[in-house]
């Protein structure tokens, strides 16, 4: 059996090396299980969609607001009933729903380039130009966990990503790569636009019947092929997903909002969705209100989308008696802060590791809480809010996430094409990493 | 199974030794000695001539496979109808030679040096990218052995944007990184890569040792000061700005910057000039120095840092700039051999003797070598792969009779179920695209930036990923630089279709994005069969248009309407798109398809279905 037959076998031969103990070979080779015992997670999310805020805002004007003399009027900063201090100006509608999600301030991002820190966060895992092929998304991981989840009827793929050009399934079966969607749901080549398609199809197939296991990777490709036919066999789908542009007005990323939560409402088998919003990377101008991609300007279109998903989702009964947006776990979270206090000769902010606040809700958070804390300027974390001590790192969201999943997020696989053990998360340079249990309990 | 495993070995050894005896002795074995060197190897694995003469594939499905494998492009109908007919006992040898021939071995081997390069665009109207595919093109037109090829492009000097520059091979780590020293050493990590297999990054920024015990036995005793070592003769290579001056526009200025060796005695820099990187290094040598945040790497302080290869010990000569000494070394040393012998092999059986190919431990070569260190043999069929890499050392690097070798031999030429590493693979994107315009006849042109006077059929006759471009016609300030109608294409709609569709489906079947450093795939996925069945531009090859179907739709339709039959229709098909003849089953599906309507559209459409079949999309 070589790896990708191993691999294919899936989550249940898994599961069952698990049950019974590491199989001989893995054991023979002398690697340590970690003593967490698997099964630990959480499952208090069915879905999750995960925003990342492309370039990466300022976190003193954002969701760690601090004052200064450089605070302008147009953020228009407000001291919350809750006593969290907002940019009402600027994000209006979530400053009201501030009892309706939760905001991590004790997040310190370990990166301080773009693609780095955005690996980072789609993967669990620091950049390694030696191992950076074999890495997968961590929604391949989610997928390829949550595979024997999937139904018969479920024509979408448990992975989906809008708006940008994800890390690919690295090591896992190609199967569990991310389905691009377009912010209007639209998937590229559904359409046959050509008269006669029944017919047509039939052929296809009929002819796909013909072609019987080959034990190669003509087997994976026939799966591909009826998987691409399940999709456009669903007639249904583009009605219930499909959002196309009304309002020319409309920033493309409340329109994704959109989709990502009439994707999960139509209920077709995705339920890891992965989104953008970017241009964050504020070095210059950053308080500039006529910039479309100003603070103001994406700020607004944030306020606009994450609180449309929260109203949506709430509106919309989930699979276990109570909302979809109690089942779905929305997180958004930028790449770094940025440099605090003045701005700098540009009038922007530059990259700054050091905090890095994330916006979470639904999915098993309990709303309106604020963990942890930095300091008066936003420097440095002062208060880590959770009970491990120490400021969480990207791989303890990434834990969150996988855990609130129902994914074992300390889950190794031994046999990678370079032989190097895959954690889910990596704890090679950090040690382990912690679900932040305060978010939940 | 991958990884090293420990204390296991004896009995492999022993095994392998006995392998090898036999293997030396190929005489005692078979009455009759393969000239072959594979096959006199996998005769002895098999067990038996016969039992491989049984299994060799038929004419037709060869012809597909050699043609797909050495020029990335399928035979034409045509070609394989005369092959099959040919009674010629040598034609398999005589079609390996006339492929290697063909303009199209130079097109796909071209990208094969491009994609291991990670040859891209990096500056406006893409000269340097062009440059190096150019001299690709070129050294490959000529059969330039590879120790040459390597030669030209470690030592490459002068103006970046030149005919003949393989600056480009420099460039794609220099615009990555904007720490000098980072520059340098993932330059010398990158050569390790490329020209030896071996993958040096790790120990750029820690010694092996305590890091890579269960990854890479040689590398463990291997520490970050040889890596220095070797980064260091890459030191006194510098870019050279002749001439600043004020209100240079940088893109012009692009064209006078100079790749030079600061050590080469015949440099000799202006008043006035400018050399690139900070003082600190001007005078070409390698400072270990730095501090926490410069760079991406770990802080080092190592002091000055001497040239020395860290595989073999040697240094540079008097008299050589240090990257003439590295290119002298590197290809004198065996792995450079080995790896290129790996590297093609790959190619042709799907899996390198290691894989992946950029991953060799030299430890762990053989058992002589591996059982010191306790360790398994890394490389599939060792003996073999040292054979290969003795042949091509003594045909002085030459590409062309290592793939003659491998296509000769009976076991490229037999069915894969006998070795794990004959594998079924995927057919490149741009094998697919060069399937559907032989299938219907349909051929369309392509166009690529900075190289407008050329159109192509080929695709892999692009230089890069971004290509072909619709944005082809517009210089860096967006000037128009052609008219597509006077281009050939009926309008500049077509011409921008016909570009940006086609890059569109290239990416979406895995072709990879060097820009964006994604490699090319090695699967499909599910947006591969929606494209299949659904891209317009697919569509219009395959099942036409308004004003009809492709030639060759129409002229089996016609043929139809004078009376053949819808069995030997949909036999040609069969034949035209997989190379083989339908089963019962699937020449009753068609046979029955064809009842309902019998014209050149249930024609096209039966050539559409063809083309999401799994075998068309496969070798």
């Amino acid at each position: 059996m070589n790896r990708r037959r191993f691999l294919q076998s899936g989550p249940l031969m898994l599961g069952g090396c698990l049950a019974m103990g590491l199989p001989s070979t893995l054991r023979a080779r002398g690697l340590r299980r970690l003593p967490k015992a698997a099964g630990a997670a959480l499952g208090s999310a069915r879905n999750l969609i995960f925003i990342v805020l492309e370039g990466g805002p300022s976190h003193i004007d954002t969701f760690d607001l601090k004052r200064g003399a450089w605070t302008p009027d147009l953020l228009g900063p407000e001291l919350l009933t809750n006593g969290v201090d907002w940019p009402s100006g600027v994000m209006p509608k979530l400053g009201r729903m501030i009892d309706r999600f939760s905001i991590l301030r004790s997040l310190s991002a370990q990166e301080a380039v773009h693609s780095r820190a955005v690996y980072q966060l789609l993967t669990a895992h620091r950049q390694s130009p030696a191992l950076a092929d074999e890495i997968p998304n961590f929604v391949s991981v989610a997928a390829y966990f949550l595979e024997a989840q999937r139904r018969p009827n479920d024509a979408l793929p448990t992975a989906m990503v809008m708006g940008f050009d994800a890390i690919g399934a690295g090591f896992l079966p190609a199967r569990h790569k991310a389905l691009q969607m377009g912010a209007d749901g639209a998937i590229p080549n559904m359409a046959h636009n050509r008269p006669d398609a029944d017919r047509r199809f039939k052929l296809l197939d009929d002819q796909g019947a013909l072609q019987g296991a080959r034990g190669d990777l003509r087997d994976d490709f026939l799966e591909f092929q009826a998987g691409a036919r399940r999709l456009m066999a669903d007639t249904e789908l583009a009605a219930l997903i499909n959002q196309p542009e009304t309002d020319a007005q409309e920033h493309p990323f409340v329109r994704a909002c959109r989709t990502a939560a009439r994707t999960l409402e139509a209920d077709k088998g995705a339920r890891v969705l992965l989104m953008s919003l970017g241009n964050w990377d504020h070095h210059i101008g950053i308080y500039d209100p006529a910039a479309p991609n100003g603070l103001a300007g994406l700020s607004a279109a944030f306020d606009d989308g994450f609180s449309l998903l929260i109203e949506s989702l709430a509106a919309a009964p989930g699979a276990g008696g109570g909302s979809l947006l109690d089942e779905t776990l929305v997180v958004a979270v930028g790449e770094f802060g940025r440099t605090i206090g003045p701005l700098n000769t540009s009038m922007g902010r530059d990259h700054y590791p050091y905090a890095l606040p994330a916006l979470m809700a639904g999915g098993g958070v309990q709303p309106g809480r604020v963990i942890g804390a930095t300091d008066s300027a936003g420097a440095y974390i002062s208060d880590p809010g959770w009970s491990h001590n120490r400021y969480m790192l990207p791989n303890d969201l990434m834990a969150t996430i996988y855990s609130a999943l129902g994914v074992d997020w300390t889950a190794r696989f031994e046999d990678t094409p370079s032989g190097r053990v895959f954690e889910a998360v990596d704890t090679s340079l950090n040690g382990p990493a912690y679900p932040i249990e305060e978010l939940f309990a | 199974m991958r990884g090293i495993v420990m204390n296991r070995c004896s009995r492999r050894a022993a095994l392998a030794l006995l392998l090898s005896l036999i293997a030396c002795a190929p005489l005692a074995v078979a009455q009759e000695a393969p000239a072959n060197p594979i096959d006199a190897y996998f005769n002895v694995q098999a067990r038996g001539k016969a039992r491989l003469r049984a299994s060799l594939i038929d004419d037709r499905r060869f012809l597909r496979k050699l043609a797909l494998d050495i020029a990335g492009v399928h035979p034409t109908y045509e070609q394989a109808q005369a092959f099959v007919a040919d009674a010629s006992d040598r034609k398999r040898a005589a079609a390996v030679d006339s492929l290697l021939n063909s303009q199209e071995y130079v097109y796909r081997w071209a990208n094969f040096f491009d994609e291991m390069f990670w040859n891209q665009i990096i500056l406006p109207n893409a000269p340097v990218r062009n440059a190096l595919h150019g001299s690709l093109v070129e050294m490959l037109s000529a059969n330039t052995p590879w120790d040459q090829m390597a030669t030209r492009i470690l030592t490459d000097a002068g103006l970046l944007v030149r005919e003949g520059s393989a600056s480009a091979y420099w460039l794609v780590e220099t615009i990555d990184d904007d720490y000098w020293l980072d520059q340098v050493d993932d330059q010398a990590a990158f050569i390790t890569e490329t020209m030896l297999g071996v993958q040096t990054r790790c120990i750029s920024c820690h010694d092996g040792k305590g890091h890579l015990e269960n990854i890479n036995v040689d590398l463990t005793q291997r520490t970050r000061r040889e890596f220095w070592e070797l980064a260091a003769f890459l030191s006194s290579k510098t870019l050279f700005f002749p001439n600043p001056r004020p209100n240079l526009d940088p893109v012009e200025a692009i064209y006078e910057i100079e790749l030079v060796d600061v050590d080469d005695p015949k440099f000799s820099p202006g008043r006035g000039a400018v050399l690139v990187p900070p003082a600190d290094f001007q005078f070409g040598r390698y400072m270990a120095e730095s501090e926490a945040g410069q760079g991406m790497r770990p802080p080092r302080n190592g002091g000055l840092i001497e040239p020395r290869y860290p595989f073999t010990g040697e240094t540079p000569k008097p008299g050589e700039t240090r990257r003439q000494a590295l290119a002298r070394i590197i290809v004198a040393d065996r792995q450079f051999a080995r790896n290129m012998v790996n590297r093609v092999w790959k190619q042709f059986f799907g899996k390198g003797f290691v894989d992946p190919v950029n991953e060799w431990d030299l430890a762990r070569l053989n058992f002589r070598t591996a059982g010191v260190h306790g360790a398994d043999v890394q490389p599939e069929n060792p003996l073999l792969m040292e054979t290969l890499t003795d042949s091509f050392i003594e045909s002085g690097f030459d590409f062309k009779s290592l793939i003659r070798l491998i296509c000769n031999s009976e076991w490229y030429q037999t069915e894969g179920a006998l070795l794990a590493s004959s594998q079924t693979r995927r057919l490149e994107a741009e094998a697919i695209l060069d399937g559907v315009a032989k299938l219907t006849g349909v051929q369309l042109p392509y166009v690529a930036t900075g190289m407008l006077d050329q159109r192509h059929t080929n695709l892999w006759a692009m230089p890069g990923t971004i290509e072909p471009s619709p944005g082809a016609i517009y210089g860096y300030d967006g000037e128009l630089l052609a008219d597509p109608r006077e281009m050939g294409y009926p309008s500049t709609e077509v011409f921008f279709a016909i570009q940006a569709l086609t890059l569109d489906i290239l990416r979406t079947m895995g072709r990879g994005d060097r820009v964006n450093r994604q490699k090319r795939g090695d699967e499909f996925d599910m947006q591969t069969s929606l494209a299949l069945m659904n891209n317009p531009l697919l569509q219009y090859q395959l099942l036409g248009d308004g004003n009809g179907v492709g030639p060759v739709a129409t002229q089996l339709g016609q043929a139809m309407s004078l009376g053949r039959s819808a069995a030997d229709t949909v036999t040609e098909l069969y034949l035209r798109a997989l190379f083989r003849e339908p089963s019962a089953d699937e020449l009753a599906l068609g046979v029955a398809y064809l009842a309902e309507s019998s014209d050149e559209r249930a024609v096209a459409d039966l050539m559409w279905s063809l083309v999401s079949h799994a075998d068309f999309l496969h070798k």
